[in-house]
């Protein structure tokens, strides 16, 4: 549909099994892959497709932790989002910011807030939330109800 | 009497606390430095440390990475003082309030240190410069 | 481990404890440099699940008071890439207008501070004094200095009428010869290329591993701006250019914040020609379930805003990401081995969000004691200047201007 070169290159190469494509727009893209694979995925991505991560959001839902990798392409005007999903109650996934900066502080964020472990992150403390911040308690969990909890 | 025959008669300082604000009102407080509004004629002087200050100019919320912080402060100052809630986050913690992470407005910080504090309230999202300066130096009359 | 703190000084709203920025030292080198955020974590991304679609620009507003309108321009950006909304073509133009306008006014901030930290007070002063009247133009369009409260999904929320085209008009020309001015001393003030010229160097590989956004990465020669790479409101419909600049160190990232002040005056001047007599604002009943991203080049960088809905009035996630998030980790590598004099400018030529600055400690590797503090860092950094001045043993063309600002002649 689009004539984005980077989106071409995902379509052709990208080192993991593409589960699902929807091209929402000529400027969005979402493209659905397995969690184990987010490494290669994100290399490819940073590596031969050369875009840059604006940032990863990370969404409760009823199936698990939807992780939406956010990858701006600003020579195709085009963002391509790859989005995975890690199963609760224990979600884990390994860790972008093991090879790319960029990433390092935006998984500690998701840790902070919706406990997500990332394996291999080089600096794995907390971010945003205050260092006595009670254990186990990540605000942004569908269970934690606004102005139920109180610091 | 004037506001330049009272700034006359007294010249107070204050000591600016930045808790969680967003910095709109800290950049107003800024602009009372500035050429158009210049406290300095009114004899206010921005403090490097609370032990001098007269007042505390407190803006933005009390969260709970700053509360220790600014429990700390408070006791540090040399009082008698006039915490000055600088903006609607400080009188109230406005939308705020129910976050997970906001502690409270700073009034209900500061009456649980010291039940007779001196609080003022500035409100505005954030105020003029011109309420700013009105409320100082309203408030430090009663001084 | 013992810590001395070092009382902060009077300049910046900051508190005793600075724990913010850690800049561990050898010597007079930085090695290595640690940073500490959450003092201004208040959960507004959690709000936003219990605000409605049309209230949450108030909440993101307050977000921060500089950038206050790039938050609602990438929220409704979001929010209208979800739903499929076009806006009719006036509200583009305003939103151009009102943007630029605070991209202005952000821009004459920063370099009022940038010439506390170097060590020209008055062009502090003289930069928020030509700073007042866009605050100004705002209380006229808008009815507030700042947060202005002028975007919603689907338009704007406010018309600017013809009769204030004037004001407007004459404050910009104002601005522009005063910022021209200004421009042609620092290119020429021998202090100011001593001082920034070769200092906190961003390579190009270090810029795009580190994702930094702005004109942070801008004056690494990249041309990344969010208003061409994606465009947004009314950008696509006037002429203007992107202002990069080579050499990756504290003197291109002030040039490329002045050179464009000229690009948002062209645009602000083109936007209130060209814009058409209509309506502001395209109807919106609902939004659909779905997800949508926007994003808006904010005086900082990228502000990036993802919302999902499954159709009913709030969204069930809001991620915010501002500019400052990717910005400040790219000190790991512009900080360290450099001079602690030289941290100050470095750190605030990302132009963080201006609270981050002051919250520095410097601390000595072999000890943990802390050194020195934020304020200490800025005073060793106008020392470091006024050194540089005596040096030099004559006046410069900040020094000139600084004369015929305190005699009224500017």
């Amino acid at each position: 549909m689009s004539g984005s070169v980077a989106l071409t290159a995902v379509k052709e190469s990208m080192p993991a099994k593409i589960l699902e494509i929807v091209e929402r727009s000529p400027a969005r893209a979402y493209v659905y892959i397995a969690p184990e694979e987010i490494v290669a995925a994100s290399r490819f991505m940073f590596e031969e497709c050369g875009v840059r991560l604006a940032t990863v959001s990370g969404v409760d839902t009823r199936s698990g932790i939807e992780l939406v990798y956010h990858w701006m392409s600003a020579k195709d005007h085009q963002f391509i989002m790859i989005k995975t999903k890690v199963k609760k109650p224990f979600p884990e996934i390994d860790s972008v910011g093991s090879f790319l900066p960029a990433a390092v502080w935006i998984e500690r964020e998701i840790h902070d807030i919706l406990g997500v472990v990332f394996r291999g992150h080089p600096d794995f403390r907390k971010l945003i939330l205050s260092d006595d911040w009670p254990e186990g308690i990540h605000p942004y969990k569908r269970g934690v109800r606004f102005g139920e909890f109180k610091a | 009497m004037s506001v330049k025959m009272w700034g006359l008669k007294k010249s107070p300082w204050v000591y600016h606390v930045a808790l969680s604000p967003c910095n709109n009102c800290d950049i107003e407080i800024l602009d009372l430095l500035t050429p158009r509004f210049d406290v300095e004629r009114f004899g206010i002087k921005l403090v490097g440390s609370p032990r001098h200050a007269d007042a505390l100019l407190v803006t933005g919320s009390v969260n709970r990475h700053v509360l220790p912080r600014f429990v700390e402060l408070y006791k540090q100052t040399a009082k008698p003082c006039v915490v000055f809630a600088i903006g609607s986050c400080g009188l109230s913690s406005t939308m705020f309030r129910d976050n997970y992470n906001i502690v409270g407005p700073i009034d209900k910080v500061v009456r649980q240190i010291d039940p007779n504090a001196i609080i003022a309230y500035v409100p505005g999202c954030p105020p003029k410069p011109e309420a700013m300066i009105s409320g100082v130096v309203k408030a430090l009359s009663v001084l | 481990m013992k810590r001395t703190i070092v009382p902060l000084g009077p300049f910046h709203p900051l508190l005793e404890e600075a724990e913010h920025f850690q800049l561990y030292v050898e010597g007079e080198t930085v090695v290595d440099i640690d940073m500490r955020i959450g003092y201004m974590h208040r959960g507004i991304e959690k709000m936003s699940q219990y605000k409605t679609f049309d209230q949450v620009p108030f909440t993101v507003e307050r977000i921060c008071g500089i950038c206050s309108t790039s938050h609602p321009i990438a929220y409704v950006n979001a929010v209208e890439d979800l739903a499929g909304i076009e806006i009719p073509e006036r509200a583009k133009y305003i939103r151009n207008i009102v943007a630029e306008l605070e991209r202005l006014h952000s821009h004459m901030l920063w370099v009022g501070l940038a010439g506390h930290f170097i060590g020209y007070d008055t062009v502090f002063m003289w930069a928020w004094k030509y700073r007042e009247p866009i605050l100004d133009i705002f209380e006229l369009i808008s009815g507030n200095r700042n947060h202005y409260a002028m975007m919603k999904p689907g338009g704007v929320r406010r018309d600017i009428k013809e009769e204030d085209f004037p004001a407007i008009i004459s404050m910009l020309d104002t601005l522009a010869k005063g910022n021209e001015l200004f421009t042609g001393a620092v290119v020429d003030d021998p202090v100011i290329h001593a001082r920034t010229k070769g200092v906190g160097i961003l390579s190009k590989e270090d810029a795009i591993s580190y994702g930094t956004v702005g004109p942070t990465v801008r004056g690494s020669d990249i041309s990344d701006d969010i208003r061409t790479d994606d465009p947004y409101a009314g950008y696509d419909l006037v002429d203007w250019d992107v202002i990069t600049y080579e050499g990756g160190d504290v003197f291109a990232k002030a040039a490329v914040r002045l050179l464009e002040n000229f690009e948002s005056i062209k645009i602000i001047r083109q936007s209130l020609e060209k814009m058409p007599p209509g309506p502001i604002e395209t109807e919106v009943r609902e939004i659909p379930p779905g997800e949508g991203v926007g994003h808006a080049e904010a005086p900082r960088g990228e502000v990036f805003h993802y919302v999902r809905s499954d159709g009913s009035a709030c969204p069930v996630r809001h991620k915010i990401r501002a500019p400052s998030f990717v910005n400040i980790p790219s000190f790991k590598a512009t900080c360290i081995g450099e001079t602690i004099a030289d941290v100050a400018l470095i750190t605030a030529s990302v132009d963080p969000c201006y609270c981050c600055t002051e919250r520095m400690a410097v601390v000595d590797r072999q000890t943990e004691d802390v050194l020195m503090s934020g304020e200490e860092l800025v005073r060793m950094s106008r020392e470091k200047t006024k050194e540089i001045k005596e040096g030099l043993g004559q006046e410069t063309p900040i020094d000139k201007l600084a004369r015929k600002l305190q005699r009224g002649e500017l």
